[in-house]
């Protein structure tokens, strides 16, 4: 029952890397940089819900408005970032998206504090079932996690806007002579994938404490996941935040012959799978092997 | 007077720093963002051993050993993953390496850190310490001098402007970006050293993300081979963040404003000199 327990606790937090994951790659597709940032717009989103509910507003539109912040913020980033799109220089857009992010972060600590913060102040509820225990939030983190990943997987194999993105991922010039709007397609795509890293940022400070600087470790998981997983393979990425989130899980929560390690260890753990994974098969895990030449 | 040694003695150890992300960023185009890892396992190295009743000089090169192979650790994985997965694992080292050292308390002392670590016979005092830092940082810039003149320092030159034509000449770009990864991650402890010596403690804040930014933010500045945009990037880097001083703030934001300042610098120094970052390929 301990053991089930640890997997549904898992199965949440893989699901909220999972979902950040996802907004690294769809970048990745038409930007072709990683975007550092995202550890920013999470905690702004979360920062945003904070104030609207400090003037009364509801739950569920001040979650809006800090969803709408985040992906206003992740447009600015695109803005800034545009230029390095252009000229394929994704390595200093990465440079430039670190800055971006770690200076919105100092922001952030010195408008707020760097106090923690609690967006819920009461007791979360939970449901019960079977003897498993799970809070309302990591319910609903589930049922997002599941309706977005489905709506993405979708949306890129099935629908007409996923053939754009991948139009526009394998040669944007050539995109744009059959009449897809490049940009167009970068600035959605960016919006999106704004709106779920604010998503995900919402629901993961509503259970735990959120500070200017939670961003980062949450978008090192991601980042690690979609590295393990294989940049180009949205599956791949899928099973990679499984297993970096549900590895250091079980070995922090159970003995390992006769030694218990502790949750601390959790980020170094991650960076050793991460590190494994990439020696044995550099591509990511499903893709395919390339021939050196 | 103590204040200017310490702003002396951190322009010596910044231009050391600068020299190491000159040669593997500036130089040789390769973007290893894992030197901060690097300086603080070289640095909680020679921590632990000296308070552990390790001689200083022995200690000293224990450290040195550690980060020689760290350096190892990353060139395996350059030469088997591709650059954009070799970045942004070295990026993810650093939180690695911080964790690392917030979790291993019995060892390093947890968030803690480690204090009173003394400094060596030959720089019993701030002075002679800035003397010493300021010395090595000399040397550092002659030998980078030297090696731009030699064999070695045209393939690296050659390594940013085109790796597969640098291979056509029968040089291996995988050595050429060894070399790179263990003579930065050598130059990097070097400084992490004197910053120990200096500050005589050390926690797991010691090498962090800003410090990434301030170190590449001076390779940035210092993009073309000359040194002396080396010296006026260090300079720069260093000295801007003190004007702060003068402004009346409360410390609590000091050291945000500060993360703030560089985070702005290297967004618009990179924005500016985005063109002359990547040399023009010569056309073949």
């Amino acid at each position: 029952m301990f053991f089930l327990q640890i997997l549904v606790n898992g199965l949440v937090v893989s699901i909220q890397v999972a979902l950040l994951a996802t907004s690294l790659h769809l970048i990745h597709r038409v930007a072709k940089t990683y975007l550092l940032s995202l550890s920013a717009v999470l905690v702004l989103a979360a920062y945003g819900t904070h104030v609207l509910l400090q003037l009364n507003l509801p739950l569920l539109l001040a979650m809006l408005g800090g969803i709408a912040v985040s992906a206003l913020f992740n447009w600015l980033s695109f803005f800034l970032l545009k230029a390095y799109i252009e000229k394929d220089q994704d390595l200093l857009g990465l440079l430039v998206s670190l800055a971006l992010g770690l200076g919105m972060e100092a922001i952030l600590a010195m408008a707020f504090g760097s106090k923690a913060i609690f967006l819920i102040d009461t007791v979360l509820p939970t449901y019960e079932w079977a003897g498993i225990i799970i809070t309302q939030v990591g319910f609903w983190t589930l049922i997002c996690g599941v309706v977005i990943g489905l709506a993405a997987f979708i949306s890129l194999h099935l629908l007409p806007l996923g053939r754009a993105i991948r139009a526009v991922q394998q040669h944007g010039e050539c995109a744009t002579l059959v009449g897809i709007q490049e940009r167009k397609v970068q600035w959605m795509v960016f919006g999106v994938a704004g709106a779920m890293a604010g998503l995900m940022g919402i629901l993961t400070s509503m259970n735990t404490a959120l500070t200017p600087h939670a961003g980062f470790d949450f978008i090192i998981l991601a980042f690690a996941a979609v590295l393990v997983g294989g940049v180009k393979d949205l599956r791949g990425i899928l099973l990679g935040s499984f297993l970096l989130v549900l590895t250091p899980e079980l070995l922090t929560s159970f003995e390992v012959a006769g030694v218990s390690i502790s949750y601390s260890w959790y980020l170094a753990i991650v960076f050793a799978v991460a590190t494994l994974v990439l020696l044995l098969k550099p591509q990511g895990i499903l893709s395919l092997s390339i021939r050196k030449s | 007077m103590n204040y200017l040694l310490t702003i002396a003695s951190r322009l010596g150890q910044n231009l050391s720093m600068g020299v190491g992300i000159h040669t593997v960023f500036s130089l040789g185009g390769l973007f290893f963002l894992g030197f901060p890892g690097v300086m603080a396992v070289s640095a909680y190295t020679l921590a632990i051993l000296e308070m552990a009743g390790w001689s200083s000089g022995a200690a000293f090169l224990t450290a040195l050993l550690a980060a020689f192979l760290m350096g190892l650790f990353f060139s395996l994985l350059y030469v088997r993953i591709s650059d954009d997965s070799f970045v942004v694992l070295s990026l993810i080292s650093v939180v690695a390496v911080e964790t690392l050292a917030n979790s291993w308390s019995s060892l390093t002392n947890g968030t803690l850190g480690i204090s009173g670590i003394a400094r060596p016979a030959l720089f019993p005092d701030l002075f002679s310490l800035t003397v010493g830092i300021t010395l090595v940082a000399i040397l550092l810039l002659m030998a980078e001098y030297v090696l731009l003149r030699t064999p070695l320092g045209r393939s690296i030159r050659a390594f940013k402007e085109g790796a597969l034509l640098l291979s056509s000449m029968g040089i291996s770009k995988n050595s050429i970006g060894i070399v790179l990864i263990l003579s930065s991650s050598l130059i990097f402890s070097l400084a992490g050293i004197f910053i120990v010596w200096r500050v005589q403690v050390i926690d797991p804040s010691f090498s962090s993300l800003y410090l990434l930014i301030e170190i590449v933010t001076i390779g940035i500045i210092a993009m073309r081979p000359q040194l002396r945009y080396l010296l006026l990037a260090t300079c720069f880097v260093v000295l801007i963040p003190e004007l702060l001083r003068f402004l009346d703030l409360p410390s609590t934001l000091f050291g945000h404003l500060r993360s703030l300042l560089y985070s702005t610098m290297l967004i618009i120094l990179i924005h500016l000199m985005r063109d002359k970052l990547y040399i023009h390929n010569r056309k073949v």
